[in-house]
């Protein structure tokens, strides 16, 4: 008698709620018209309510618009380094197109060609190459004589390097 | 063009030796083939075992049921231009030749496992030493 294979646990809100988050493409709309309007909120915001007048009631526009508008950065720099997100996305895009396109030739090969394709093909390569090198080793033994031509020459047991 | 130019190793002679005694015809032409080795350069067919710089090269006898020849220029240290390695079933040098085209379509891959088990196998046959006695005193 066997167990039933037990199922896996239901997971949890907090779980549910990154898988989700995780799954959401701020670059694609309508994210794109939605960060926007956040935006355009916190200036209505600001202009009813008045501008901060400390620094530290700055910061959290600051933090909400960087946040609404960070998947619309192409890149930044800072001195010396550069950080190009564009290319660096668009590279990754095409290296996922590149990955993907192999998949999906190694499996359309091995599902049109199967094992019994290869083994055949192996069989016959493996017969072909065995009679190929049957004697191959002994090196010649014998010049060749055509029919007819007269006497076939005995066969010589000398070898080419005159032992 | 002399005779000398083609060698035949032991396993092709006896082979047409053979065939020679069993199918007369066959045997003619295979004979015409061999002759013609000097005359036109054969198909090359890729099976390992041969040395790196003499593939081994084919010629289908006009008799369809004749062996097909196989054979390579001669290697360093040979005599003569050619060498007749042998006499290979027709039915199997059909089989080789097709698995030959369509592994040729198929990925890298595929490729270079199947020529690794063939060139495995054929390394196996190739260092099978006899049996033989060993005399301890």
């Amino acid at each position: 008698m066997t167990d039933a294979p037990t199922p896996a646990p239901e997971p949890s809100g907090w779980v549910k709620c990154w898988r989700w988050l995780e799954s959401l493409d701020l670059t694609k709309p309508p994210a794109p018209l939605l960060r926007w309007l956040g935006i355009l909120m916190i200036g209505v915001v600001y202009a009813a309510v008045g501008a901060p007048e400390q620094l530290g009631d700055w910061l959290w526009f600051a933090i909400l618009g960087g946040i609404l508008i960070l998947p619309d950065i192409a890149g930044f720099a800072i001195g010396g380094f550069r950080l190009d997100l564009k290319q660096a996305q668009d590279d990754i895009a095409t290296l996922r197109q590149d990955v993907n396109a192999q998949a999906r030739a190694s499996s359309a090969a091995g599902v049109a060609i199967g094992n019994d394709a290869i083994a055949a093909w192996t069989d016959a390569l493996i017969r072909a190459a065995r009679q190929a090198n049957s004697d191959q080793a002994s090196g010649p033994v014998a010049p060749w004589s055509p029919p007819g031509s007269g006497t076939r020459p005995a066969q010589s047991t000398a070898r080419p390097d005159g032992t | 063009m002399t005779m000398t130019d083609i060698w035949l190793t032991a396993a092709a002679e006896a082979a047409f030796s053979e065939l020679q005694a069993t199918a007369p015809d066959q045997a003619a032409a295979v004979s015409e083939a061999i002759n013609n080795i000097t005359a036109r350069e054969g198909r090359r067919i890729d099976l390992p075992g041969a040395p790196a710089a003499e593939p081994f090269l084919a010629i289908e006898p006009r008799d369809p049921d004749a062996p097909a020849v196989i054979y390579r220029h001669a290697a360093n240290g040979e005599p003569g231009k050619w060498l007749v390695v042998s006499l290979m079933n027709r039915d199997d040098y059909r089989a080789a030749r097709q698995a030959e085209q369509a592994l040729a379509a198929t990925p890298a891959a595929v490729r270079e496992l199947v020529n690794g088990v063939v060139a495995g196998t054929v390394a196996t046959v190739n260092v099978a030493a006899p049996t033989g006695t060993v005399t301890t005193t």
